[in-house]
C-alpha cells in the first residue's frame, strides 16, 4: 500500500490537517468558521456541549444544522429541555412542527432510555438531551447508541461536568461573550490541542 | 393442487411450553381433567424417566415426582388452532381446520410466490418454530391423503395423484380415523393397513360397513372431488398464552408475547389488515391486569410491536408473578401492502418514527411527549399548542426559542428590571395587545434584554404604576 492510498483511509488522520474527518460523516453547522475547523457537526457519535447556564445560545448554535436535517425529512427529538421549546421561533428557523418531538418527564432514567431508543431507531436526524448527572457507564451506552445510527447526537450539560471524563467524540464548552458566542474545543476525536472560536452575530469567525 | 396437512400432535403441550425458553429440559405433562386424570401429552424429558401418554396421572407422578403437570384446556387449544389458521393465511388464502388439531392448506396456488416447494416447506417449518409449536407436515395432491400421511406421522410429499395408492398402502388403519365399530369390524377381518382395505372388493365393503369407508378411500385417491370448507378469520384477534412457570420479570413476558405477536402479524399480513392499538392482559393471582397500548400508526410489524410491549413492560411493576398472558386487538382495519414488504422510503421512515413515538409513550406516558406547533394567536403563550399546528399561523420575528411556562416576575431596582443582576435592554418595545374578546386580555411591551451572563432574555412590562416586569423567554 502506498502512502497516497494510506492517506485515503478514513481512520488515518494527518497531523496538522485542519479538519480531521469524523467516521460517520458530518452535517454542515451553518457557521463557516466552525465548519472549517471541525468539518461540520459529526454524525453517528456523541457530541457534548458544556454550558455555563441554560439559554446561552446553544440552540441557536445548533439550529442551522437541525433545520438542514429537518429539511431532509429527518426527525428531531429533544429530551428534557430546560424550558418549553417555542414553536413560533422554531418555525421561523425552518423547523416544521411535525419534525420535532419533545420528551419532558421527571423520570431521569426514562430520559436516557429515550435518547438511546431514538438514536438506535435510526429514524432521527438529531437527538438532543439536556442531562445533568451522567455516570460514565451511561455516557458509554449513549455513545454506543449514537454509533448504531447516523444521527447528530448532542448532550447538553453544565460546564461543571467539563472535568468528568467523557467518551464523547467531540466536546465543546460554550462561553457567551459580548455580541456573540465563544466556542472552546475541549476534545475532538483525532484532534489535539484546545482551540477557541468566536462566533459573532452573522457567523463571522474570529480566532481568539 | 398441493395440499399441506399440518397436524399439531402435541398442541396442548406446546401451548404451555412455548411461553418460556428452555422448558424442554424439565419434565412436563398435560393431563385430561377427568375423574381419573390421565396423561394426555408429555415432553421428551418426561418420557425419558418413564412417563407415557395414557398412564394415570398418579402413576406418572409416582415415576417422576418432579413432573410439572398442567390440566388440558380444550377451549384454549381450539383458540390456538384458529390463531394458527390465521397465521397460515399468510401462506395461502385457502386454509381449513381439520379436526381438533389439524390444518389443511392448499399450497398449489402459492408455491411460485413462495419460491417453490422446498422454500414453502422451509417457510412453514421456520414459521412454526417461531410460533413455538410442533407439527407433522405432509403434502399430497388431495387433502384426505395429505391428512392420512400426516395422521400416520409420515412426513412425506406426494406430488402426483398416480403415486397416491402406493404411498397410502403401508399406512396403519388408524390413519383413516374410522369410527370405533368400523375399525373393530375391519380388524376382525384381518385388515391392518390401508393397503389391506384397498384390496377388499368395494361393493362388499360398502354392503358390510356402510358407504363411508369406500367414499373416504375414493377421496384419498383423488377419484372424487373433496372440497374443504375454507376458514374465515374472525374480525378481531384474541391470543392467550399460559406460562409453564409464573414469570416475575418483563424479559420472560416479552419472550412469551413474541409468540403471540408472530401469530397476530401473520394474520394481519394475510388479511391485509393492521392494528393501531392492542391490549396486553397479564393474569396473576390477584386478578387480571389490562395494559392498553397504542401503536402510533396502523402496523403489522411484529418487531415494532414487540418493542412496544417491551417498552411498556420494562418499567411496569408486576403486582404478582404472571401465570398467563393475553393479547387482544378488537379492530383490524385494512392496511395496504407496506413498503417494508416492497421498498424502503419516506413512508417506511414515517412508520419507524411513529413506532419510536409509540414506544416512548408506552414507557414514559403519553403526556411526556410534546409536539410544539405554532398557533394563530398574538398572545405569546397561546401562539403555540401541542400537536396539530396551523398552516396559516402568522410568522413573528424576534421570538425566543424558549418560553417559560409561567411568566416569572422580575425584581425592579431603580426603575430597571433585574434577573440575577441588572438587565440591559437591547431592543424593544414591541407592543402586544390582544385577547380582550375572550377574557384573557394581555397588554404588554416586550423587550430583548441581556443579563450579566450575557444571555438574551425576552421580558415584558405591564403598564401598571409602577410598571411590573416579567421574564417570558430566552433566546437560547
Amino acid at each position: 500500500m502506498n502512502t497516497a492510498a494510506l492517506l485515503e483511509r478514513a481512520d488515518i488522520w494527518r497531523g496538522g490537517s485542519p479538519s480531521p474527518r469524523f467516521r460517520g460523516g458530518t452535517v454542515a453547522s451553518g457557521h463557516p468558521g466552525l465548519d472549517a475547523e471541525l468539518g461540520g457537526w459529526p454524525l453517528g457519535c456523541l457530541t457534548e456541549l458544556l454550558l455555563p447556564a441554560a439559554g446561552v445560545g446553544e440552540v441557536s448554535l445548533l439550529l442551522p444544522a437541525l433545520a438542514r436535517l429537518a429539511e431532509d425529512g429527518r426527525r428531531l427529538l429533544w429530551v428534557a429541555p430546560p424550558y418549553l421549546p417555542y414553536a413560533p421561533a422554531l418555525a421561523a428557523a425552518g423547523i416544521p412542527s411535525g419534525a420535532l418531538r419533545v420528551v419532558r418527564t421527571a423520570d431521569a432514567a426514562g430520559c436516557w432510555w429515550a435518547m438511546e431508543q431514538a438514536l438506535k431507531s435510526g429514524v432521527c436526524g438529531a437527538v438532543l438531551g439536556w442531562m445533568r448527572q451522567a455516570s460514565l457507564r451511561r455516557l458509554r451506552r449513549l455513545q454506543l447508541a449514537a454509533e448504531a445510527g447516523e444521527a447528530l447526537a448532542v448532550l447538553l450539560r453544565p460546564a461543571t461536568c467539563a472535568r468528568q471524563h467523557s467518551p464523547a467524540a467531540l466536546r465543546l464548552a460554550l462561553h457567551p461573550v459580548a455580541g456573540g458566542l465563544e466556542v472552546e474545543i475541549l476534545k475532538r476525536r483525532g484532534g489535539w490541542g484546545r482551540r477557541t472560536l468566536r462566533l459573532a452575530p452573522g457567523h463571522a469567525v474570529v480566532r481568539a | 393442487m398441493l395440499w399441506f396437512a399440518l397436524r399439531f400432535h402435541r398442541l396442548a403441550l406446546d401451548l404451555v411450553l412455548r411461553g418460556m425458553p428452555g422448558t424442554h429440559r424439565e419434565p412436563h405433562a398435560i393431563y385430561e381433567d377427568a375423574a381419573l386424570p390421565r396423561v394426555h401429552q408429555c415432553n421428551a424429558a418426561a418420557r425419558a424417566v418413564g412417563v407415557i401418554p395414557g398412564m394415570p396421572l398418579a402413576a406418572a407422578l409416582g415415576v417422576c415426582p418432579r413432573l410439572h403437570t398442567h390440566a388440558r384446556r380444550p377451549a384454549a387449544e381450539r383458540e390456538a388452532l384458529e390463531n394458527l389458521a390465521g397465521w397460515a393465511l399468510g401462506l395461502t388464502s385457502q386454509v381449513s381446520l381439520r379436526g381438533s388439531d389439524g390444518l389443511l392448506l392448499e399450497m398449489g396456488g402459492s408455491l411460485r410466490l413462495l419460491g417453490g416447494l422446498e422454500a414453502a416447506l422451509r417457510k412453514v417449518r421456520h414459521g412454526l418454530a417461531r410460533l413455538g409449536v410442533r407439527a407433522y407436515l405432509a403434502a399430497a395432491p388431495v387433502p384426505a391423503a395429505a391428512w392420512m400421511l400426516c395422521r400416520a406421522g409420515r412426513q412425506e410429499v406426494i406430488r402426483d395423484t398416480g403415486a397416491l395408492a402406493a404411498a397410502l398402502r403401508p399406512l396403519p388403519l388408524a390413519a383413516l380415523e374410522l369410527a370405533p365399530d368400523t375399525a373393530g369390524a375391519l380388524a376382525s377381518m384381518g385388515v391392518a393397513t390401508v393397503g389391506d382395505c384397498l384390496r377388499l372388493p368395494r361393493a362388499g365393503l360398502a354392503r358390510r360397513l356402510g358407504p363411508e369407508l369406500p367414499a373416504l378411500l375414493d377421496r384419498a385417491l383423488g377419484r372424487v372431488p373433496d372440497p374443504q370448507p375454507p376458514w374465515r378469520p374472525p374480525p378481531r384477534y384474541r391470543g392467550r398464552l399460559e406460562l409453564p412457570a409464573a414469570a416475575t420479570d418483563s424479559a420472560a413476558l416479552v419472550f412469551a408475547a413474541r409468540r403471540l405477536l408472530e401469530e397476530l402479524a401473520g394474520r394481519l399480513r394475510a388479511t391485509g389488515t393492521g392494528i393501531d392499538a392492542l391490549q396486553l392482559e397479564l393474569e396473576h393471582e390477584r386478578g387480571r391486569e389490562r395494559l392498553p397500548l397504542t401503536c402510533g400508526t396502523l402496523t403489522r410489524d411484529a418487531d415494532a410491536l414487540q418493542e412496544l410491549v417491551r417498552a411498556r413492560l420494562e418499567h411496569h411493576a408486576l403486582p404478582a408473578p404472571v401465570h398467563a398472558l393475553g393479547l387482544r386487538a378488537d379492530h383490524l382495519p385494512p392496511l395496504a401492502p407496506q413498503s417494508d414488504e416492497l421498498f424502503p422510503g419516506a413512508a417506511a421512515r414515517d412508520r419507524e418514527w411513529r413506532h419510536l413515538l409509540a414506544r416512548l409513550a408506552a414507557r414514559l406516558g403519553g403526556d411526556a411527549l410534546l409536539a410544539p406547533a405554532p398557533a394563530a394567536d398574538h398572545r405569546p403563550e397561546r401562539a403555540w399548542r401541542d400537536g396539530g399546528g396551523e398552516l396559516h399561523a402568522p410568522h413573528f420575528r424576534h421570538r425566543p426559542l424558549w418560553l417559560l411556562e409561567e411568566p416569572q416576575p422580575l425584581a425592579v431596582r431603580a426603575g430597571t428590571p433585574w434577573h440575577d443582576g441588572r438587565l440591559r435592554l437591547l431592543a424593544g418595545p414591541e407592543r402586544i395587545e390582544a385577547g380582550w374578546w375572550d377574557g384573557h386580555a394581555v397588554q404588554r411591551d416586550y423587550f430583548v434584554a441581556e443579563d450579566l451572563q450575557r444571555r438574551r432574555l425576552w421580558i415584558y412590562r405591564e403598564p401598571h404604576t409602577p410598571p411590573r416586569w416579567f421574564l417570558h423567554g430566552l433566546f437560547g
